[in-house]
């Protein structure tokens, strides 16, 4: 959601990056540990005015999210005896299911198939699972995770596991 | 180790192992702090992700701050947070400073990130099946959810399927006000 307002306030408007720079930048961002907004924000600042710069611009970016996330904390604490946010809260449990089945789908179009999926039509997400669209390792390393978390394999080993596998078969 | 100093390291570990932005930190949230430090129970990182979608910010922060604030209040929700943005200010700096041309087409590294990325796809099938055994209890719920998930095939916002699903439960709980259990 914030990577197209940082490229309008960067390269639209105060035209610190071309284009092509910020795309860069973007990659960079995605693949180093890390949210992907901090990262960026970090990278800007840093460029722009050294380390305090880079420090200041995550900080900057982090403090909005900070600032909201406590007010509704608390008030959803004082007020948690109450109906509606009672209803609300249970309400937000189904949205949580909603929310990591569209986990899965980002996670997926952008790992295990070659062509993302596109939602617009039924019939173009039924020819996405076609044999030539699938990238195979990656959707035998899904499924792999799925059967090792089963035999309570950690988050931080899975992840490391499938970095490593994924980089040695790259060289077959 | 005061709790305060648990949170930033924890979500310190959690933010260097997540590669592709605050969604794939949910799953790693769980596993350190529902499975191995027992602090949270599986209802409150429903909570979480419910929260971190609905309240406007990044993803990462929303939740660092959530669990900082379930387990010490404001100051834990500050460490949390400052554990969560300080292996970006590291890392990227240090890449800023010594390789500013770097360039990632590296097919290898591709693979490899490829990789990690469908690992993710799959923790998040596995979280789906622990929060769909939480959520689904009755049939109505079930229909409910199911209408809701489909509604991610149209165009319409993710926000307002969160209000609409929020709204829809207060609907649920005043319609069977009677059987509510006060805690």
């Amino acid at each position: 959601m914030i990577i197209p307002l940082l490229y309008t306030s960067f390269v639209k408007e105060s035209k610190l990056f071309s284009a092509e720079e910020y795309g860069n930048l973007l990659s960079i961002s995605q693949v180093t540990p890390g949210a992907v907004s901090i990262n960026t924000a970090t990278y800007v600042g840093y460029l722009e005015n050294g380390i305090i710069g880079g420090i200041s611009a995550s900080l900057g970016l982090c403090m909005p999210s900070f600032i909201l996330a406590i007010l509704v904390l608390n008030f959803m604490k004082k007020y948690k005896e109450s109906l509606f946010i009672q209803g609300i809260q249970k309400g937000a449990k189904w949205a949580a299911f909603v929310m990591v089945v569209f986990a899965i789908c980002f996670f997926a179009n952008i790992s295990i198939f070659k062509n993302p999926v596109k939602t617009e039509d039924l019939g173009n997400i039924l020819a996405s699972f076609s044999l030539s669209n699938l990238r195979l390792f990656e959707l035998f390393i899904l499924i792999l995770t799925i059967v090792l978390s089963h035999y309570r394999v950690s988050f931080m080993g899975l992840i490391l596991f499938s970095g490593i596998v994924g980089w040695g078969y790259s060289f077959i | 180790m005061s709790i305060l100093v648990i949170l930033f390291f924890e979500f310190f570990k959690i933010a260097l192992l997540t590669i592709g932005g605050g969604l794939a930190m949910i799953p790693a949230i769980e596993d350190v702090f529902v499975n191995k430090r027992k602090l949270l129970k599986n209802s409150d990182i429903l909570d979480m992700v419910a929260l971190t979608q609905s309240v406007p910010g990044l993803i990462a922060i929303n939740s660092a701050v959530f669990v900082g604030h379930k387990l010490a209040g404001w100051k834990g929700s500050l460490s949390a947070m400052l554990g969560v943005i300080f292996p970006s200010i590291v890392i990227i700096i240090l890449i800023a400073m010594f390789f500013p041309l770097l360039h990632l087409e590296d097919k290898h590294l591709l693979k490899a990130f490829n990789c990690i990325r469908a690992c993710v796809t799959g923790i998040f099938v596995v979280l789906m099946v622990k929060i769909g055994k939480a959520v689904l209890k009755s049939k109505s719920e079930t229909i409910i959810v199911i209408l809701l998930t489909l509604c991610l095939l149209t165009d319409i916002s993710k926000v307002w399927i969160i209000l609409a699903a929020c709204l829809l439960g207060y609907m649920v709980l005043f319609l069977s006000e009677q059987t509510v259990v006060k805690k």
